[in-house]
């Protein structure tokens, strides 16, 4: 049915064919230029540039625990938490275990190929939040938002509640998230 | 209504699109409002008939701390791999410069440095709004004031409205107290004048005070790594042109939408490292205002869909949250109490700028035809994706 308007292919939404993809990458891989000052032009030859947005979902296809988890399926068994999350990787085991074959294969620190090598990091601080093993807590690292802040108190609450949310959804046990909320609470009294 | 109004010779009533305006706290947002309620009904003989004006608006932020005190913008854009400064390392406090270090100049978070005044506030505190000035409260208000242009209304009732903020702003500057004004910004920003001022990686809201030549060391050993980047002897604007030239006849025809050549070449800038007690840089590209910025989006989201399917398990835990969801879930299982568990962390060196690009290319290729073997398509089918 004729409705006034000729439809059109939507402009948010556009087809790309499977058989462009790879050539699609290449040229936008060949052409990875970009400048620093006004007059210096660089080339990135390795890599997509951190920036790029198809950059960190390109991780997954280089990445090679697909393969590695469907030959050393026990290891998925095992009782611990294993993740990588862009270049990022976690692991939380018991202490004994970490020597059984499948997860040790996997927490070597050449389980990746040259040039991509492993480097270990210390601490407990995990993506923004504080992991505490022994104890069995999740907090929240980030600072109190300042009270310095200008704008409707309908806005400062608005911040001020989604800090307190992820809270709420995420540090664990629920005895921390709560007195971290009253904190939060206290501040948005003062709006 | 519309057919009414066509016939009687008038336009359709615009969209009521939202006017974005800085409201400096609640009173103002409740003076503006009224205000703006009443405004239609005094200049009711200004509109067509029929028509029931609305002006909608919303709050918008002002200027972020941030955008005030760092200024490595300026250190970047005036960079020549050949040109020397001096060493600033002395006006570091004496606390700081004694401080064992791993770098030849000094590198330090603000908040180590001074510890006194506004100076305790600039850890984590970057993306804190900074009260504008009259006369920037003054223009932003009148620019954003479209409602007199969307209803074609004479420009001469604009005095009403700026008269209007000159007395709410009277109010509000009373009250301004206990916040980020721009005279403490300003103050703050002539004090730091000297250091090179950055965010620092994973900290993009605290502020980082380097020495000159440790910035521009940082910036020597980042981008002059031949095994990442390749120096290029032309310039931005010479680059886009050859860019232009060299894309192929077929992608011009086919995906001509996601190529945006008025657009600037991509621009970089380092993170320096405090985990890396600040011996190293993180380069980053910006690509989001660049010419490739709509068919990197549409390849992402293509290519997303096709490992989705692909490598359904690595893409399991799409965030943070779900993460932390699964650790939640180990600290919930009774065998958890029962064991001796620890957390151990790696990061992958080299994961942005160290894999040749041919492997690259191989892994999605290898992605692509593992989709069309699952779904059981052809290479010529499409797949549909956001640009």
């Amino acid at each position: 049915m004729f409705r006034r308007h000729r439809r059109t292919q939507s402009k948010e939404h556009r087809e790309i064919k499977l058989q462009d993809i790879v050539p699609l990458a290449e040229i936008l891989l060949a052409h990875s230029f970009f400048h620093v000052a006004r007059t210096q032009v660089f080339r990135q030859h390795r890599d997509a540039s951190m920036g790029l947005q198809w950059a960190p979902i390109l991780s997954v296809a280089l990445m090679r625990e697909a393969t590695y988890f469907s030959i050393f399926s026990q290891a998925a068994s095992q009782p611990h938490v294993a993740h990588r999350y862009v270049d990022n990787r976690l692991l939380l085991i018991p202490r004994q275990h970490l020597q059984s074959c499948a997860i040790a294969t996997f927490w070597k620190l050449a389980f990746y190929s040259a040039p991509m090598l492993l480097e270990t990091v210390q601490g407990y601080e995990v993506l923004g939040f504080n992991i505490g093993p022994r104890q069995s807590t999740i907090t929240f690292v980030q600072p109190l938002r300042s009270v310095q802040i200008s704008g409707t108190s309908q806005a400062i609450r608005s911040g001020v509640l989604a800090r307190s949310r992820l809270i709420l959804t995420n540090a664990f046990p629920h005895e921390i998230a709560r007195s971290s909320d009253s904190r939060f609470s206290g501040i948005i009294g003062q709006y | 209504m519309r057919l009414t109004l066509q016939f009687r010779g008038t336009d359709p009533p615009p969209a009521n699109i939202p006017m974005k305006l800085i409201i400096l706290n609640d009173a103002m947002e409740l003076q503006m409002r009224t205000w703006l309620q009443g405004f239609p009904l005094d200049h009711q003989e200004n509109f067509p008939p029929f028509h029931k004006a609305q002006a909608p608006f919303v709050a918008v932020k002002g200027r972020s701390l941030g955008s005030v005190l760092f200024n490595f913008c300026q250190h970047l854009w005036w960079w020549s791999i050949s040109d020397t400064v001096p060493c600033i390392c002395f006006e570091f406090p004496v606390h700081i410069q004694f401080t064992r270090r791993h770098t030849a100049h000094i590198t330090a978070f603000a908040h180590e440095c001074f510890s006194t005044g506004d100076f305790a506030q600039l850890q984590a505190h970057m993306q804190d709004e900074v009260s504008l000035l009259w006369r920037g409260f003054l223009h932003h208000n009148t620019v954003s004031f479209k409602f007199l242009k969307h209803w074609k209304l004479p420009q001469s009732l604009m005095q009403y409205w700026q008269h209007f903020l000159t007395t709410i702003w009277h109010d509000a500057s009373q009250s301004a107290r206990n916040r980020w004004t721009t005279e403490k910004a300003v103050h703050l920003k002539r004090k730091l004048s000297k250091f090179v001022c950055s965010p620092a990686d994973h900290f993009p809201y605290t502020l980082t005070l380097h020495c000159p030549q440790q910035w521009r060391e940082l910036l020597r050993r980042t981008f002059l790594d031949d095994r990442g980047f390749t120096r290029c002897a032309s310039t931005p604007v010479q680059t886009l042109v050859q860019i232009r030239e060299s894309v192929p006849q077929w992608i011009w025809e086919d995906y001509k939408w996601g190529l945006g050549f008025a657009a600037p070449l991509s621009s970089g800038y380092i993170l320096p490292k405090p985990t890396r007690d600040f011996t190293k840089a993180r380069p980053i590209v910006e690509c989001s205002r660049a010419w490739p910025k709509k068919l990197g989006h549409a390849l992402g989201v293509a290519l997303f869909e096709i490992l989705n399917v692909v490598f359904k398990d690595l893409l399991r835990l799409k965030d943070v949250q779900q993460i932390l969801a699964l650790i939640h879930q180990a600290f919930r299982s009774p065998m958890f109490d029962d064991m001796d568990y620890e957390l151990y962390q790696t990061d992958i060196a080299g994961f942005y700028n160290q894999v040749e690009h041919h492997r690259i290319l191989h892994a999605v290729s290898y992605a692509v035809y593992q989709f069309c073997i699952l779904q059981n398509q052809t290479l010529e089918s499409c797949i549909q994706t956001a640009q």
